[in-house]
Protein backbone atom coordinates (compact mmCIF):
# COMPACT_ATOMS: atom_id res chain seq x y z
CA UNK A 1 0.00 0.00 0.00
CA UNK A 2 2.77 2.41 0.91
CA UNK A 3 4.51 2.11 -2.43
CA UNK A 4 1.34 2.71 -4.32
CA UNK A 5 0.63 5.79 -2.25
CA UNK A 6 4.13 7.11 -2.67
CA UNK A 7 3.77 7.10 -6.43
CA UNK A 8 0.43 8.88 -6.17
CA UNK A 9 2.00 11.61 -4.08
CA UNK A 10 4.98 11.85 -6.42
CA UNK A 11 2.97 12.55 -9.51
CA UNK A 12 0.27 14.80 -8.12
CA UNK A 13 0.06 18.31 -9.55
CA UNK A 14 -1.28 19.45 -6.25
CA UNK A 15 1.97 18.42 -4.56
CA UNK A 16 3.97 19.97 -7.37
CA UNK A 17 2.10 23.22 -6.83
CA UNK A 18 3.22 23.49 -3.21
CA UNK A 19 6.77 22.47 -3.96
CA UNK A 20 7.08 24.89 -6.88
CA UNK A 21 5.51 27.68 -4.89
CA UNK A 22 7.91 27.20 -1.99
CA UNK A 23 10.95 26.97 -4.25
CA UNK A 24 9.99 30.11 -6.20
CA UNK A 25 8.93 31.92 -3.04
CA UNK A 26 12.33 31.27 -1.49
CA UNK A 27 13.93 32.72 -4.58
CA UNK A 28 11.74 35.71 -5.39
CA UNK A 29 10.19 36.57 -2.03
CA UNK A 30 6.83 37.89 -0.94
CA UNK A 31 6.84 40.73 -3.46
CA UNK A 32 6.06 38.46 -6.35
CA UNK A 33 3.42 36.08 -5.05
CA UNK A 34 0.94 36.90 -7.83
CA UNK A 35 3.61 36.42 -10.47
CA UNK A 36 4.59 33.09 -8.93
CA UNK A 37 0.97 31.91 -8.87
CA UNK A 38 0.50 32.82 -12.53
CA UNK A 39 3.80 31.23 -13.49
CA UNK A 40 2.94 27.91 -11.86
CA UNK A 41 -0.46 27.91 -13.54
CA UNK A 42 1.25 28.63 -16.86
CA UNK A 43 3.81 25.88 -16.39
CA UNK A 44 0.99 23.39 -15.78
CA UNK A 45 -0.78 24.65 -18.87
CA UNK A 46 2.40 24.29 -20.93
CA UNK A 47 2.95 20.76 -19.67
CA UNK A 48 -0.57 19.97 -20.74
CA UNK A 49 0.23 21.01 -24.26
CA UNK A 50 3.72 19.74 -24.74
CA UNK A 51 3.86 16.44 -22.87
CA UNK A 52 2.90 13.49 -24.99
CA UNK A 53 2.49 9.80 -24.28
CA UNK A 54 6.07 9.03 -25.33
CA UNK A 55 7.49 12.44 -24.49
CA UNK A 56 7.08 13.07 -20.77
CA UNK A 57 10.12 14.49 -18.97
CA UNK A 58 11.76 12.09 -16.54
CA UNK A 59 11.87 14.76 -13.87
CA UNK A 60 8.51 16.47 -14.15
CA UNK A 61 9.03 18.68 -11.13
CA UNK A 62 12.29 20.05 -12.47
CA UNK A 63 10.74 20.69 -15.89
CA UNK A 64 7.86 22.59 -14.30
CA UNK A 65 10.24 24.48 -12.01
CA UNK A 66 12.40 25.73 -14.87
CA UNK A 67 9.41 26.74 -16.98
CA UNK A 68 7.77 28.51 -14.04
CA UNK A 69 10.96 30.27 -12.96
CA UNK A 70 11.55 31.63 -16.46
CA UNK A 71 7.95 32.73 -16.52
CA UNK A 72 8.35 34.71 -13.29
CA UNK A 73 11.52 36.34 -14.64
CA UNK A 74 9.76 37.23 -17.88
CA UNK A 75 6.84 38.75 -16.03
CA UNK A 76 9.16 40.86 -13.92
CA UNK A 77 11.09 41.94 -16.99
CA UNK A 78 7.86 42.92 -18.63
CA UNK A 79 6.96 45.00 -15.63
CA UNK A 80 10.34 46.68 -16.06
CA UNK A 81 11.27 46.06 -12.53
CA UNK A 82 14.59 44.47 -13.23
CA UNK A 83 16.14 47.85 -13.91
CA UNK A 84 15.76 48.95 -10.34
CA UNK A 85 18.57 46.64 -9.24
CA UNK A 86 16.51 44.02 -7.52
CA UNK A 87 18.70 41.17 -6.47
CA UNK A 88 17.40 37.65 -6.73
CA UNK A 89 19.14 34.67 -5.40
CA UNK A 90 20.46 32.77 -8.35
CA UNK A 91 19.46 29.17 -8.72
CA UNK A 92 22.93 28.14 -7.58
CA UNK A 93 22.53 30.17 -4.41
CA UNK A 94 19.15 28.76 -3.56
CA UNK A 95 19.05 25.22 -2.46
CA UNK A 96 18.33 22.43 -4.81
CA UNK A 97 14.84 23.14 -6.17
CA UNK A 98 14.00 19.52 -5.55
CA UNK A 99 14.50 19.95 -1.81
CA UNK A 100 11.15 20.10 -0.10
CA UNK A 101 10.80 23.62 1.20
CA UNK A 102 7.11 23.39 1.94
CA UNK A 103 7.29 23.09 5.72
CA UNK A 104 9.88 25.87 5.91
CA UNK A 105 7.63 28.10 3.85
CA UNK A 106 4.64 27.30 6.06
CA UNK A 107 6.69 28.17 9.13
CA UNK A 108 7.94 31.37 7.55
CA UNK A 109 4.37 32.41 6.77
CA UNK A 110 3.17 31.35 10.22
CA UNK A 111 5.84 33.61 11.73
CA UNK A 112 4.72 36.75 9.92
CA UNK A 113 3.15 39.15 12.35
CA UNK A 114 0.09 41.29 11.60
CA UNK A 115 -1.44 38.58 9.44
CA UNK A 116 -4.46 36.83 10.93
CA UNK A 117 -4.38 33.06 11.40
CA UNK A 118 -7.42 32.60 9.21
CA UNK A 119 -5.78 34.46 6.35
CA UNK A 120 -2.60 32.43 6.83
CA UNK A 121 -4.46 29.13 6.70
CA UNK A 122 -6.32 30.06 3.52
CA UNK A 123 -3.17 31.28 1.82
CA UNK A 124 -1.30 28.10 2.71
CA UNK A 125 -4.14 25.82 1.64
CA UNK A 126 -4.05 27.46 -1.74
CA UNK A 127 -0.36 27.87 -2.36
CA UNK A 128 1.33 25.09 -0.42
CA UNK A 129 -1.29 22.40 -0.81
CA UNK A 130 -2.46 23.48 -4.24
CA UNK A 131 -6.14 23.62 -3.36
CA UNK A 132 -8.46 25.52 -5.61
CA UNK A 133 -10.65 28.33 -4.31
CA UNK A 134 -13.80 26.23 -4.57
CA UNK A 135 -12.16 23.32 -2.77
CA UNK A 136 -11.17 25.67 0.05
CA UNK A 137 -14.69 27.03 0.08
CA UNK A 138 -16.18 23.56 0.50
CA UNK A 139 -14.04 22.70 3.46
CA UNK A 140 -13.98 26.00 5.31
CA UNK A 141 -17.64 26.94 4.79
CA UNK A 142 -16.43 30.35 3.63
CA UNK A 143 -17.79 31.87 0.44
CA UNK A 144 -15.54 31.93 -2.63
CA UNK A 145 -15.66 35.71 -2.58
CA UNK A 146 -14.43 35.83 0.98
CA UNK A 147 -11.59 33.49 0.06
CA UNK A 148 -10.51 35.58 -2.93
CA UNK A 149 -10.46 38.59 -0.63
CA UNK A 150 -8.43 36.76 1.99
CA UNK A 151 -5.88 35.65 -0.58
CA UNK A 152 -5.29 39.11 -1.94
CA UNK A 153 -5.24 40.43 1.59
CA UNK A 154 -2.64 37.81 2.48
CA UNK A 155 -0.44 38.83 -0.44
CA UNK A 156 -0.48 42.43 0.67
CA UNK A 157 0.11 41.57 4.31
CA UNK A 158 2.98 39.20 3.61
CA UNK A 159 4.61 41.78 1.39
CA UNK A 160 4.38 44.30 4.22
CA UNK A 161 5.44 41.86 6.89
CA UNK A 162 8.53 40.75 5.02
CA UNK A 163 9.60 44.21 3.91
CA UNK A 164 12.24 44.77 6.52
CA UNK A 165 13.13 41.23 7.45
CA UNK A 166 15.99 39.32 6.02
CA UNK A 167 14.29 36.82 3.81
CA UNK A 168 15.34 33.29 4.49
CA UNK A 169 13.43 30.08 4.90
CA UNK A 170 14.72 28.35 7.99
CA UNK A 171 13.83 26.20 10.96
CA UNK A 172 15.59 28.59 13.33
CA UNK A 173 13.95 30.87 15.91
CA UNK A 174 10.53 29.35 15.84
CA UNK A 175 8.12 29.95 18.72
CA UNK A 176 5.66 27.51 20.27
CA UNK A 177 2.81 29.57 18.97
CA UNK A 178 4.08 29.39 15.41
CA UNK A 179 4.38 25.63 15.60
CA UNK A 180 0.82 25.51 16.95
CA UNK A 181 -0.35 27.43 13.87
CA UNK A 182 1.45 24.97 11.62
CA UNK A 183 -0.20 22.06 13.45
CA UNK A 184 -3.57 23.69 13.04
CA UNK A 185 -2.95 24.06 9.31
CA UNK A 186 -1.89 20.44 8.87
CA UNK A 187 -4.93 19.34 10.86
CA UNK A 188 -7.21 21.37 8.59
CA UNK A 189 -5.58 19.97 5.46
CA UNK A 190 -5.89 16.41 6.70
CA UNK A 191 -9.57 16.82 7.48
CA UNK A 192 -10.20 18.24 4.05
CA UNK A 193 -8.47 15.27 2.47
CA UNK A 194 -10.33 12.81 4.63
CA UNK A 195 -13.69 14.10 3.51
CA UNK A 196 -13.08 15.08 -0.05
CA UNK A 197 -15.53 14.02 -2.66
CA UNK A 198 -14.84 13.43 -6.32
CA UNK A 199 -17.71 12.41 -8.56
CA UNK A 200 -15.33 11.55 -11.38
CA UNK A 201 -13.18 9.02 -9.64
CA UNK A 202 -15.95 7.86 -7.30
CA UNK A 203 -13.91 8.64 -4.26
CA UNK A 204 -14.73 10.30 -0.99
CA UNK A 205 -11.20 10.53 0.30
CA UNK A 206 -8.29 12.44 -1.10
CA UNK A 207 -5.63 10.11 0.15
CA UNK A 208 -2.67 12.03 -1.23
CA UNK A 209 -3.70 15.17 0.63
CA UNK A 210 -3.96 13.18 3.88
CA UNK A 211 -0.58 11.61 3.29
CA UNK A 212 1.02 14.97 2.52
CA UNK A 213 -0.31 16.37 5.78
CA UNK A 214 1.07 13.28 7.54
CA UNK A 215 4.47 13.63 5.87
CA UNK A 216 4.79 17.30 6.78
CA UNK A 217 3.62 16.64 10.35
CA UNK A 218 6.32 13.98 10.62
CA UNK A 219 9.01 16.47 9.53
CA UNK A 220 7.61 18.99 12.03
CA UNK A 221 7.69 16.39 14.78
CA UNK A 222 11.26 15.31 14.00
CA UNK A 223 12.38 18.92 13.91
CA UNK A 224 10.80 20.26 17.10
CA UNK A 225 9.86 17.15 19.09
CA UNK A 226 6.64 18.51 20.53
CA UNK A 227 4.13 16.16 22.13
CA UNK A 228 1.23 17.99 20.46
CA UNK A 229 2.70 17.19 17.05
CA UNK A 230 3.02 13.54 18.06
CA UNK A 231 -0.60 13.55 19.18
CA UNK A 232 -1.56 15.03 15.84
CA UNK A 233 0.35 12.23 14.11
CA UNK A 234 -1.51 9.70 16.26
CA UNK A 235 -4.81 11.16 15.18
CA UNK A 236 -3.81 11.08 11.50
CA UNK A 237 -2.72 7.45 11.76
CA UNK A 238 -5.95 6.28 13.43
CA UNK A 239 -7.92 7.86 10.59
CA UNK A 240 -5.60 6.63 7.84
CA UNK A 241 -5.89 3.09 9.19
CA UNK A 242 -9.60 3.06 8.34
CA UNK A 243 -9.31 4.28 4.75
CA UNK A 244 -9.24 0.77 3.22
CA UNK A 245 -12.70 0.04 4.62
CA UNK A 246 -14.32 3.45 4.30
CA UNK A 247 -15.66 2.78 0.82
CA UNK A 248 -16.89 -0.48 -0.63
CA UNK A 249 -18.43 -0.97 -4.08
CA UNK A 250 -18.67 2.81 -4.48
CA UNK A 251 -20.59 3.12 -1.25
CA UNK A 252 -19.60 4.85 1.94
CA UNK A 253 -19.45 2.45 4.84
CA UNK A 254 -20.34 3.95 8.18
CA UNK A 255 -17.80 3.58 10.94
CA UNK A 256 -19.81 0.95 12.79
CA UNK A 257 -20.38 -1.18 9.70
CA UNK A 258 -16.77 -1.24 8.60
CA UNK A 259 -14.92 -4.51 8.32
CA UNK A 260 -12.26 -4.12 11.00
CA UNK A 261 -10.18 -6.81 9.36
CA UNK A 262 -9.45 -4.36 6.54
CA UNK A 263 -8.08 -1.68 8.82
CA UNK A 264 -4.41 -1.11 8.33
CA UNK A 265 -2.66 -2.50 11.40
CA UNK A 266 0.61 -0.74 10.68
CA UNK A 267 -1.12 2.61 10.93
CA UNK A 268 -2.91 1.56 14.13
CA UNK A 269 0.39 0.50 15.72
CA UNK A 270 1.97 3.75 14.63
CA UNK A 271 -0.98 5.68 16.05
CA UNK A 272 -0.57 4.10 19.50
CA UNK A 273 3.14 4.79 19.28
CA UNK A 274 2.44 8.51 18.86
CA UNK A 275 -0.41 8.63 21.40
CA UNK A 276 1.80 9.97 24.13
CA UNK A 277 0.08 11.58 27.09
CA UNK A 278 0.92 15.28 27.04
CA UNK A 279 1.68 17.34 30.16
CA UNK A 280 -1.08 19.74 29.23
CA UNK A 281 -4.13 18.35 27.44
CA UNK A 282 -4.51 19.32 23.81
CA UNK A 283 -7.32 18.75 21.35
CA UNK A 284 -5.35 16.42 19.08
CA UNK A 285 -4.66 14.10 22.00
CA UNK A 286 -8.31 14.01 23.06
CA UNK A 287 -9.53 13.49 19.50
CA UNK A 288 -7.00 10.72 18.96
CA UNK A 289 -8.12 9.17 22.23
CA UNK A 290 -11.74 9.25 21.05
CA UNK A 291 -10.76 7.60 17.78
CA UNK A 292 -8.81 4.93 19.64
CA UNK A 293 -11.74 4.22 21.98
CA UNK A 294 -14.09 3.84 19.04
CA UNK A 295 -11.69 1.62 17.19
CA UNK A 296 -10.94 -0.66 20.09
CA UNK A 297 -14.44 -0.85 21.63
CA UNK A 298 -15.88 -4.34 21.68
CA UNK A 299 -19.46 -3.19 22.11
CA UNK A 300 -21.34 0.02 21.55
CA UNK A 301 -23.50 0.07 24.67
CA UNK A 302 -24.53 3.07 26.74
CA UNK A 303 -21.46 2.67 28.92
CA UNK A 304 -19.24 3.07 25.85
CA UNK A 305 -21.13 6.16 24.73
CA UNK A 306 -20.92 7.70 28.17
CA UNK A 307 -17.18 7.32 28.12
CA UNK A 308 -17.02 8.99 24.71
CA UNK A 309 -19.31 11.77 25.96
CA UNK A 310 -16.86 12.45 28.80
CA UNK A 311 -14.04 12.84 26.29
CA UNK A 312 -16.08 15.13 24.04
CA UNK A 313 -16.87 17.32 27.02
CA UNK A 314 -13.15 17.63 27.73
CA UNK A 315 -12.69 18.33 24.04
CA UNK A 316 -15.13 21.21 24.15
CA UNK A 317 -13.16 22.80 26.95
CA UNK A 318 -10.21 22.88 24.52
CA UNK A 319 -11.92 23.63 21.25
CA UNK A 320 -14.95 25.61 20.29
CA UNK A 321 -15.67 23.76 17.08
CA UNK A 322 -19.37 23.42 16.21
CA UNK A 323 -18.56 20.10 14.52
CA UNK A 324 -17.26 18.74 17.84
CA UNK A 325 -20.49 19.91 19.45
CA UNK A 326 -22.45 18.02 16.81
CA UNK A 327 -20.40 14.92 17.50
CA UNK A 328 -21.29 15.29 21.16
CA UNK A 329 -24.98 15.74 20.24
CA UNK A 330 -24.86 12.48 18.36
CA UNK A 331 -23.17 10.66 21.25
CA UNK A 332 -25.71 12.07 23.72
CA UNK A 333 -28.54 10.75 21.59
CA UNK A 334 -26.87 7.33 21.46
CA UNK A 335 -26.67 7.38 25.25
CA UNK A 336 -30.41 8.15 25.36
CA UNK A 337 -29.81 11.67 26.70
CA UNK A 338 -32.15 13.16 24.14
CA UNK A 339 -33.06 16.34 25.99
CA UNK A 340 -29.45 17.24 26.61
CA UNK A 341 -28.70 16.55 22.95
CA UNK A 342 -31.51 18.82 21.79
CA UNK A 343 -30.43 21.65 24.07
CA UNK A 344 -26.90 21.51 22.73
CA UNK A 345 -28.16 21.23 19.18
CA UNK A 346 -30.01 24.51 19.58
CA UNK A 347 -26.78 26.32 20.40
CA UNK A 348 -24.98 24.77 17.44
CA UNK A 349 -27.71 25.78 15.02
CA UNK A 350 -26.73 29.41 15.37
CA UNK A 351 -23.10 28.67 14.65
CA UNK A 352 -23.49 26.87 11.34
CA UNK A 353 -24.99 27.94 8.05
CA UNK A 354 -28.59 27.09 7.36
CA UNK A 355 -29.14 23.60 6.04
CA UNK A 356 -25.65 22.47 6.96
CA UNK A 357 -25.71 18.82 5.98
CA UNK A 358 -24.03 17.28 8.99
CA UNK A 359 -26.11 19.42 11.33
CA UNK A 360 -29.30 18.30 9.62
CA UNK A 361 -28.30 14.67 9.80
CA UNK A 362 -27.56 14.78 13.50
CA UNK A 363 -30.80 16.63 14.05
CA UNK A 364 -32.76 14.07 12.08
CA UNK A 365 -31.11 11.30 14.03
CA UNK A 366 -32.02 12.83 17.35
CA UNK A 367 -35.62 13.40 16.34
CA UNK A 368 -35.74 9.96 14.82
CA UNK A 369 -36.03 8.50 18.28
CA UNK A 370 -39.38 10.11 18.95
CA UNK A 371 -40.75 12.27 16.20
CA UNK A 372 -40.40 10.33 13.00
CA UNK A 373 -42.31 12.84 10.91
CA UNK A 374 -40.06 15.70 11.90
CA UNK A 375 -37.07 13.55 11.14
CA UNK A 376 -38.31 12.60 7.70
CA UNK A 377 -38.91 16.23 6.82
CA UNK A 378 -35.34 17.12 7.65
CA UNK A 379 -33.96 14.21 5.67
CA UNK A 380 -36.02 15.18 2.62
CA UNK A 381 -34.53 18.65 2.82
CA UNK A 382 -30.99 17.26 3.10
CA UNK A 383 -31.47 15.00 0.11
CA UNK A 384 -32.69 17.90 -1.95
CA UNK A 385 -29.52 19.83 -1.20
CA UNK A 386 -27.05 17.05 -1.69
CA UNK A 387 -25.73 16.71 -5.20
CA UNK A 388 -23.37 13.87 -4.58
CA UNK A 389 -24.78 10.53 -5.59
CA UNK A 390 -22.60 8.45 -3.30
CA UNK A 391 -23.60 10.49 -0.24
CA UNK A 392 -27.27 10.46 -1.16
CA UNK A 393 -27.25 6.70 -1.40
CA UNK A 394 -25.49 6.49 1.91
CA UNK A 395 -28.06 8.61 3.66
CA UNK A 396 -30.99 6.81 2.09
CA UNK A 397 -29.66 3.47 3.19
CA UNK A 398 -28.62 4.47 6.65
CA UNK A 399 -31.16 6.93 7.89
CA UNK A 400 -33.92 4.41 8.33
CA UNK A 401 -31.87 2.75 11.05
CA UNK A 402 -28.79 4.68 11.98
CA UNK A 403 -25.93 6.53 10.36
CA UNK B 1 -1.09 -19.19 -48.26
CA UNK B 2 1.76 -16.72 -48.43
CA UNK B 3 0.29 -15.26 -51.60
CA UNK B 4 -2.99 -14.67 -49.84
CA UNK B 5 -1.16 -13.12 -46.93
CA UNK B 6 0.65 -10.56 -49.01
CA UNK B 7 -2.55 -9.81 -50.90
CA UNK B 8 -4.25 -9.05 -47.63
CA UNK B 9 -1.39 -6.83 -46.59
CA UNK B 10 -1.54 -4.94 -49.86
CA UNK B 11 -5.25 -4.58 -49.49
CA UNK B 12 -4.97 -3.02 -46.04
CA UNK B 13 -2.25 -0.70 -47.30
CA UNK B 14 -4.52 0.39 -50.09
CA UNK B 15 -7.27 0.92 -47.58
CA UNK B 16 -4.92 3.03 -45.52
CA UNK B 17 -4.06 5.08 -48.56
CA UNK B 18 -7.68 5.82 -49.03
CA UNK B 19 -7.85 7.32 -45.57
CA UNK B 20 -8.59 11.00 -45.64
CA UNK B 21 -6.81 13.54 -43.49
CA UNK B 22 -8.49 15.91 -41.10
CA UNK B 23 -7.19 18.78 -39.05
CA UNK B 24 -8.74 18.98 -35.62
CA UNK B 25 -8.39 22.47 -34.18
CA UNK B 26 -8.80 22.93 -30.44
CA UNK B 27 -10.40 26.22 -29.48
CA UNK B 28 -9.87 26.72 -25.80
CA UNK B 29 -11.82 28.91 -23.44
CA UNK B 30 -8.91 30.92 -22.08
CA UNK B 31 -10.73 32.16 -19.03
CA UNK B 32 -11.78 28.68 -17.99
CA UNK B 33 -8.31 27.29 -18.56
CA UNK B 34 -6.82 29.91 -16.27
CA UNK B 35 -9.27 28.98 -13.55
CA UNK B 36 -8.48 25.27 -13.48
CA UNK B 37 -7.25 23.82 -10.21
CA UNK B 38 -3.96 21.91 -10.19
CA UNK B 39 -5.97 18.73 -9.86
CA UNK B 40 -8.17 19.52 -12.85
CA UNK B 41 -5.11 20.51 -14.86
CA UNK B 42 -3.53 17.16 -14.08
CA UNK B 43 -6.69 15.27 -15.00
CA UNK B 44 -6.98 17.18 -18.27
CA UNK B 45 -3.36 16.43 -19.13
CA UNK B 46 -3.87 12.75 -18.42
CA UNK B 47 -7.05 12.68 -20.49
CA UNK B 48 -5.29 14.24 -23.48
CA UNK B 49 -2.49 11.71 -23.21
CA UNK B 50 -4.87 8.79 -22.93
CA UNK B 51 -6.90 10.07 -25.85
CA UNK B 52 -3.85 10.60 -28.07
CA UNK B 53 -2.54 7.17 -27.12
CA UNK B 54 -5.85 5.57 -28.06
CA UNK B 55 -5.90 7.34 -31.42
CA UNK B 56 -2.29 6.38 -32.00
CA UNK B 57 -3.04 2.74 -31.40
CA UNK B 58 -6.08 2.72 -33.68
CA UNK B 59 -3.99 4.34 -36.43
CA UNK B 60 -6.01 7.55 -36.57
CA UNK B 61 -3.39 9.90 -35.18
CA UNK B 62 -0.78 11.37 -37.53
CA UNK B 63 0.48 14.14 -35.27
CA UNK B 64 -0.59 16.74 -32.75
CA UNK B 65 0.97 19.71 -31.01
CA UNK B 66 0.12 22.33 -28.46
CA UNK B 67 0.55 25.95 -29.52
CA UNK B 68 2.18 28.80 -27.62
CA UNK B 69 -0.04 31.73 -26.77
CA UNK B 70 2.00 34.39 -28.52
CA UNK B 71 1.24 35.00 -32.14
CA UNK B 72 2.35 37.17 -35.00
CA UNK B 73 0.02 38.29 -37.75
CA UNK B 74 1.23 39.51 -41.12
CA UNK B 75 -1.21 41.14 -43.43
CA UNK B 76 -1.61 43.14 -46.61
CA UNK B 77 0.64 43.45 -49.61
CA UNK B 78 2.98 45.54 -47.51
CA UNK B 79 3.28 42.61 -45.14
CA UNK B 80 2.50 44.54 -42.02
CA UNK B 81 3.64 42.59 -39.03
CA UNK B 82 1.48 42.74 -35.92
CA UNK B 83 3.04 41.25 -32.86
CA UNK B 84 1.57 40.02 -29.64
CA UNK B 85 -0.79 37.74 -27.89
CA UNK B 86 -4.38 38.31 -28.75
CA UNK B 87 -5.79 37.79 -25.33
CA UNK B 88 -8.76 40.06 -25.83
CA UNK B 89 -10.55 37.21 -27.52
CA UNK B 90 -12.26 34.72 -25.27
CA UNK B 91 -11.18 31.76 -27.31
CA UNK B 92 -7.82 30.77 -28.65
CA UNK B 93 -6.52 27.90 -30.74
CA UNK B 94 -4.53 26.04 -28.14
CA UNK B 95 -3.43 23.12 -30.25
CA UNK B 96 -4.22 20.77 -33.08
CA UNK B 97 -4.36 17.13 -33.96
CA UNK B 98 -3.82 15.85 -37.49
CA UNK B 99 -6.00 12.77 -37.88
CA UNK B 100 -6.77 10.27 -40.58
CA UNK B 101 -9.98 8.36 -41.05
CA UNK B 102 -12.07 6.84 -43.78
CA UNK B 103 -14.73 9.53 -43.59
CA UNK B 104 -15.91 12.64 -41.79
CA UNK B 105 -18.44 10.68 -39.79
CA UNK B 106 -15.69 8.64 -38.15
CA UNK B 107 -13.69 11.76 -37.31
CA UNK B 108 -16.73 13.39 -35.74
CA UNK B 109 -17.16 10.36 -33.51
CA UNK B 110 -13.47 10.44 -32.60
CA UNK B 111 -13.49 14.18 -31.95
CA UNK B 112 -16.44 13.90 -29.59
CA UNK B 113 -14.10 12.20 -27.15
CA UNK B 114 -11.51 14.97 -27.28
CA UNK B 115 -10.76 16.16 -23.73
CA UNK B 116 -10.76 19.75 -25.03
CA UNK B 117 -14.53 19.74 -24.48
CA UNK B 118 -14.23 19.06 -20.75
CA UNK B 119 -13.62 22.70 -19.80
CA UNK B 120 -15.56 24.85 -22.22
CA UNK B 121 -13.44 24.19 -25.30
CA UNK B 122 -14.70 23.67 -28.84
CA UNK B 123 -13.18 21.47 -31.50
CA UNK B 124 -13.32 22.22 -35.19
CA UNK B 125 -12.76 19.65 -37.91
CA UNK B 126 -11.26 20.81 -41.18
CA UNK B 127 -10.91 18.15 -43.87
CA UNK B 128 -7.58 18.48 -45.65
CA UNK B 129 -8.11 19.16 -49.33
CA UNK B 130 -6.88 16.27 -51.42
CA UNK B 131 -7.52 15.70 -55.12
CA UNK B 132 -6.22 12.84 -57.13
CA UNK B 133 -4.26 13.83 -60.17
Amino acid sequence: MKNKNASVVESSYRTFYGKLFSALFSQFGANYVSEIEDAIQNSFYKSLKSWKPNKVPTNKENWLFIVARNDVLNQIKRENQLQSEIHFKSTEETKNPIEDLRLKTILFLAKSKNVSSKVKVIFILKNIFGLHINEISECTLLSQDAIYKSISRAKKDFRQATKDTDFDLTFKQVSENEIAIVEEILYAVFNIGFDSFSEKIKSIINEDLCLEALALAKILSDQFERTTTKNLLALFCFHLARIPSKVKNNKIISFFEQDKKNWNNDFIKLAFHYLEKPEKLNKYYVEALIASKHMTATKNDIEHWNEIIKLYKIMLSLSNSPIMKLNLCYCLSKAQKIDEAKALLETVENELPNEHIYLSLVKANIFNNKQTLESEKIIDQVLKNINQKIRREYILENMSTDF
Amino acid sequence: MSKNGSANCLYSELKLLKMKKYLLLLHEDIEKMQQLSPKEMEELGNSHMAWAEKLGKSGHLISGEGLEENSVQISGKDSIVKDGTFLESKEMIGGYYLLQAKDLKTVIELAKGCPCHLYGGTTEIRPIMEYEE
